[in-house]
């Protein structure tokens, strides 16, 4: 190409595009592993990774979701201050006199209650199919380390509104943390920064929620996906894998451009419009502003910690730290645990009918204390089966 | 490794070397976070005129979180603190109810009911030079002890 003026926008475009919009699939495998955000992916993929009940696109809706929460995240930076004599007035100001304030926030939140539960499901999945297993077993681990991170991330935020939800959720979630033996409230003291939920806990909690838990969130969800394609990409039924004894007769190898890609930034685009459109229908609640000196009757956590707050009523260690800790914990050592090593590429598959039952009823467990602390909790957090 | 013992040698040392400084950087990072000033609400309050405070019912005051209980022994403050997960407790009829969890007090504050762990706590009360009522909510006291002829 001659350096003219004339040639200048082709110039530019090639000199950031290596290769063209690819035309045949030799262009399309070079434009996969020339890029640096394509090359995510596999220029080549199976087939079964394809369908929509392979995945359900679960991990794809979390990371989209992400996205919108890192872009609303900072559109709200720039009008709200992270202190206790003003942060209520700034979210009224954001709801009520920011163009297009009130849409951001909705978004933000809508965005941060579908990654909770796509994250989850995600991870209900991907057990289920038994991706847990060799080799897959450290990505595992850090799946749960982002899905603990997901709800760090939703606890921290809650705080900020500084409304009357945000101050007694984070106060009965601090003084669970207190209640762990010995180093409980010392611990507490680290976070809020003081005795009580004030000006300190408040910048401490932007700063986690701003900067700290994200940037380790995107270093975690980039060695996430790494591993997703160097452990051999989504499980897919075992005829589909290239030691199956016939792997002639298998379904061969398809380019991820466009099969995966143009598929990908469908599901993108629809979860963004899915999400726009409740926010334009429903709008995130904001309390009367907060006063440490009136609990509201009955005092609830976020609805996705109300699981852990309905344990909480049972005893304050035993069942808000301790089983949710023990949780999590058992998790991360699960793949270490588990003696089956194949995964069979099927969900709830014959041969792990325990383990995915076990799986399946634990998960039930948590999400039915969910379901009793969100619905059946009145006044005094006492039992009411119809309280509407 | 045994060819060169010398380079295993300092490639251990560097090791631990490395191993030390991350475990003084986390300790640095803890004791960062240690707030050395609070920003929060003062400890002690004062609480007007003691002779205002009437026996029989306990009168709440809300900026410290404390009932004030009056008796034919004296002035008490006790703290609106739930002792489960620190929900400002209410009274109701005869005791006091936790919003949050529904852990219940008797009227001395001990427990009747619910996930709570302990009694409510009971605060120094003090009358200062100017005949003031004073609570000290950074000292708490044995709920048998009054404050007389205040």
């Amino acid at each position: 190409m001659r350096n003219t003026l004339k040639n200048l926008p082709r110039h530019i475009y090639a000199s950031i595009f290596r290769v063209g919009w690819p035309a045949d699939e030799r262009a399309s495998i070079k434009a996969m592993v020339s890029s640096i955000t394509l090359h995510i992916h596999a220029p080549k993929i199976r087939p079964g990774s394809l369908g929509f009940r392979a995945s359900w696109a679960l991990g794809l809706l979390s990371v989209v979701a992400l996205g919108l929460l890192l872009l609303t995240g900072i559109y709200l930076m720039f009008y709200y201050i992270p202190h206790p004599d003003v942060a209520y007035r700034t979210m009224k100001d954001i709801g009520y006199v920011v163009p297009l304030g009130r849409l951001t926030r909705d978004l933000h939140r809508w965005a941060a209650h579908g990654m909770v539960i796509t994250v989850t499901l995600h991870m209900l999945r991907v057990f289920l199919v038994g991706g847990h297993k060799p080799p897959r077993e450290a990505n595992w681990v850090v799946g749960v380390l982002l899905w603990v991170m997901t709800l760090a991330l939703s606890f921290t935020g809650y705080l900020l509104p500084w409304d009357q939800l945000a101050f007694w959720a984070i106060t009965v979630g601090s003084n669970m943390i207190a209640a762990v033996p010995w180093i409980g409230p010392g611990a507490r003291e680290l976070l809020l920064g003081d005795r009580i939920v004030g000006e300190s806990a408040l910048l401490r909690f932007y700063v986690l929620h701003c900067v700290a838990i994200p940037a380790v969130m995107f270093a975690l969800v980039g060695f996430h996906l790494f591993r997703v394609r160097k452990d051999g990409g989504l499980i897919v039924s075992e005829h589909e894998l290239p030691h199956a004894r016939h792997a002639d007769d298998g379904p061969k190898l398809i380019p991820a451009w466009p099969h995966l890609v143009y598929r990908e930034v469908a599901v993108g685009l629809f979860a963004t419009a899915l999400l726009l459109a409740i926010s334009v229908a429903a709008h995130a609640p904001l309390e009367p502003e907060a006063d440490p000196t009136r609990t509201p009757n009955p005092a609830k956590a976020p609805w996705y910690f109300l699981g852990v707050q309905e344990l909480a009523h049972y005893h304050a260690f035993w069942g808000g730290v301790f089983v949710p800790a023990a949780f999590v914990l058992g998790l991360m050592a699960l793949p270490y645990l588990d003696r089956e090593v194949r995964a069979p590429g099927r969900y709830f598959p014959r041969e792990r009918w325990l383990a995915c039952t076990l799986f399946v009823t634990l998960l039930s467990f948590f999400a039915a204390v969910t379901v009793v602390g969100t619905l059946f909790r009145g006044p005094g957090w006492a039992f009411t089966f119809w309280p509407y | 490794m045994d060819a060169k013992p010398r380079r295993s040698f300092l490639f251990a040392v560097g090791c631990a070397a490395l191993g030390l400084s991350a475990v003084e950087a986390l300790w640095s990072t803890f004791r960062f976070a240690q707030a050395r000033v609070s920003y929060g609400p003062p400890l002690k309050w004062k609480l007007g005129d003691p002779k205002s405070y009437t026996e029989g019912v306990p009168i709440y005051a809300a900026e410290p979180r404390v009932y004030v209980l009056r008796n034919s022994a004296g002035l008490r403050a006790m703290s609106a603190s739930c002792t489960h997960l620190g929900c400002t407790v209410r009274a109701e009829g005869e005791g006091y109810v936790c919003p949050c969890h529904g852990s219940r007090y008797d009227e001395e504050g001990k427990v009747v009911g619910g996930p709570a762990p302990a009694a409510l706590l009971f605060y120094r009360l003090a009358v200062d030079g100017r005949g003031r009522l004073e609570v000290d909510l950074g000292e708490a006291v044995p709920p048998a002890e009054h404050l007389h002829g205040a």
